[in-house]
């Protein structure tokens, strides 16, 4: 029923945070302990619903070193499928859970000099636990976080307390945002990290990609898929000869899936590369944030989760 | 490591460092980026001493790219030192000259050996022990620490 092995939790207490932002601690069972995970780490949640399992991923913003419980921040999203609407309104103090290991698709550069965050929104979560990462091993850091208002700002009070020197918060209510302009004045051996809605992200990544940013220098956490500005159904056809179509509504993972394909698969969002599978002929239309370029032009895989077909068909190496 | 330089596109500034020999072998890419008017740097590296280029090099910022010409026997020492600036890989291309040929300190007798660039184990030329070349570079000694192969 689970794709991967997991760790049974348990709630023990629900904060709220701000007005759409929920806090929940999990706890494992009396005299066990939860593994230890690196800054940026995230786990994926199993939530039991009538319709089968949900998995929704979040960012740990417990400290890594503490074992004795995880938390995460979850915003209730308006355009939520079940994940987060099931967490603010379902879910009590008490219930069980199963939740993966901690996995990390947006670790800290161990080559940087210096690291600069940039938030926007429920952005911050990840960044939590990185802030914590680098103050414990002496690292310089800064942030820069973007939010409505501060009534609206997740781990406000947290952040001034802890990381005041290091954090600039900046309120569209007040009509200040983060200027791009700050990715000039970094001195070189600095990383930088985006984490925010798409368009944030690729507002950012792109200024510093005009500036000449290496690639290796620039970090992106991604909690949806990317908008496909291209979406067109196309077919799969199979080692077997079977054939499944994919709609414009689907991902090509998902139609897999529906026909009981049993493809392993973690974030969903391009970023891990757990669904990698081959492709024999057929042209795809690459939308991960995992594939090199060399290995996205040799065509010869795909991300099935976010990735498409370019031609009408994709003749795939699997059964 | 290089012998030619090549020109990369795209950068907010671009330094041209070398000794004089060096700064030769830049003159194909020195053009191409005055020719594009882009901001630039010419550094002459006149003693071969990393320390001044060093404090000049740290203060860059992000987007900047290196064109580092020097002889292959100093080469070596640069690099490491622009990686501890946080310099990637990325951001710098490596031009060497001459010979190819690293010195190498023995950790018995303190010869300093040349050996070829590509070997990474040798035999002293004064004692005849058998040295694994390591990537320590020592300050101290202008040299490659060699240590004991066999252990
Ligand atoms: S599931 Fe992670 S890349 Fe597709
Ligand atoms: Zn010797």
């Amino acid at each position: 029923m689970y794709k991967e092995s997991t760790l049974s939790v348990q709630i023990s207490s629900i904060v709220q945070e701000t007005e759409h932002v929920k806090r929940f601690t999990l706890e494992i069972a009396k005299g066990k302990q939860l593994p230890r995970f690196s800054g940026g780490s995230h786990i994926s949640t199993y939530l039991e619903t009538p319709k089968g399992l949900l998995v929704r991923q979040y960012s740990l913003t417990s400290h890594p070193d503490d074992c004795s419980h995880y938390e995460i921040a979850v915003r209730l999203s308006e355009a939520s499928k079940g994940g987060s609407r099931i967490w603010h309104q379902s879910m009590k103090v008490g219930d069980h859970l199963q939740i993966s290991y901690p996995k990390n698709h947006f670790p800290l550069s161990f080559k940087a000099r210096h690291h600069v965050f940039y938030a926007a929104g429920i952005g911050i979560t990840p960044f939590i636990s990185m802030m914590q990462e680098l103050r414990d091993k002496g690292q310089t850091f800064e942030l820069h976080y973007a939010s409505k208002s501060k009534q609206y700002c997740s781990f406000y009070e947290f952040i001034t307390q802890h990381y005041s020197e290091q954090s600039h918060f900046y309120f569209s209510e007040d009509n200040h945002r983060i200027p791009t302009l700050f990715l000039e004045n970094h001195l070189v051996g600095t990383h930088v990290y985006f984490c925010g809605p798409e368009t944030f992200i690729e507002h950012f990544v792109k200024a510093a990609k005009d500036l000449g940013y290496p690639k290796k220098s620039v970090h992106q956490e991604r909690f949806s898929p990317p908008q496909l500005k291209r979406v067109k159904p196309f077919k799969v056809s199979l080692k077997s000869g079977n054939e499944i179509w994919v709609d414009e509504k689907q991902s090509m993972l998902d139609a897999l899936l529906q026909h009981g394909l049993n493809v392993p698969y973690s974030c969903k969002v391009g970023r891990c590369g757990t669904c990698e599978l081959p492709v024999i002929t057929g042209d795809i239309d690459h939308f991960d944030f995992f594939l090199s370029e060399d290995q996205q032009n040799a065509q010869n895989c795909i991300l099935p989760c976010v990735s498409r077909a370019k031609s009408d068909k994709l003749v795939m190496e699997i059964k | 490591m290089k012998n030619k330089a090549v020109f990369i596109n795209g950068k907010r500034k671009y330094i041209f460092c070398g000794d004089e020999q060096g700064l030769k072998l830049l003159s194909n890419v020195l053009e191409k980026g005055k020719e594009e008017g882009l901001t630039y740097d010419r550094y002459l590296l006149s003693d071969l001493k990393m320390t001044l280029l060093q404090d000049f090099l740290k203060s860059q910022k992000m987007g900047t790219f290196v064109y580092l010409a020097i002889p292959f026997l100093v080469l070596q020492q640069f690099r490491k030192a622009l990686e501890d600036i946080g310099y990637l890989e990325e951001d710098v291309q490596y031009i060497g000259y001459g010979e190819r040929k690293i010195p190498v300190f023995c950790c018995r007798c303190h010869e300093i050996n040349m050996s070829n660039q590509e070997q990474n184990r040798l035999f002293c030329n004064r004692c005849s022990l058998e040295l694994e070349v390591s990537d320590h570079y020592s300050a101290m000694h202008n040299a490659f620490l060699g240590y004991v192969a066999k252990l």
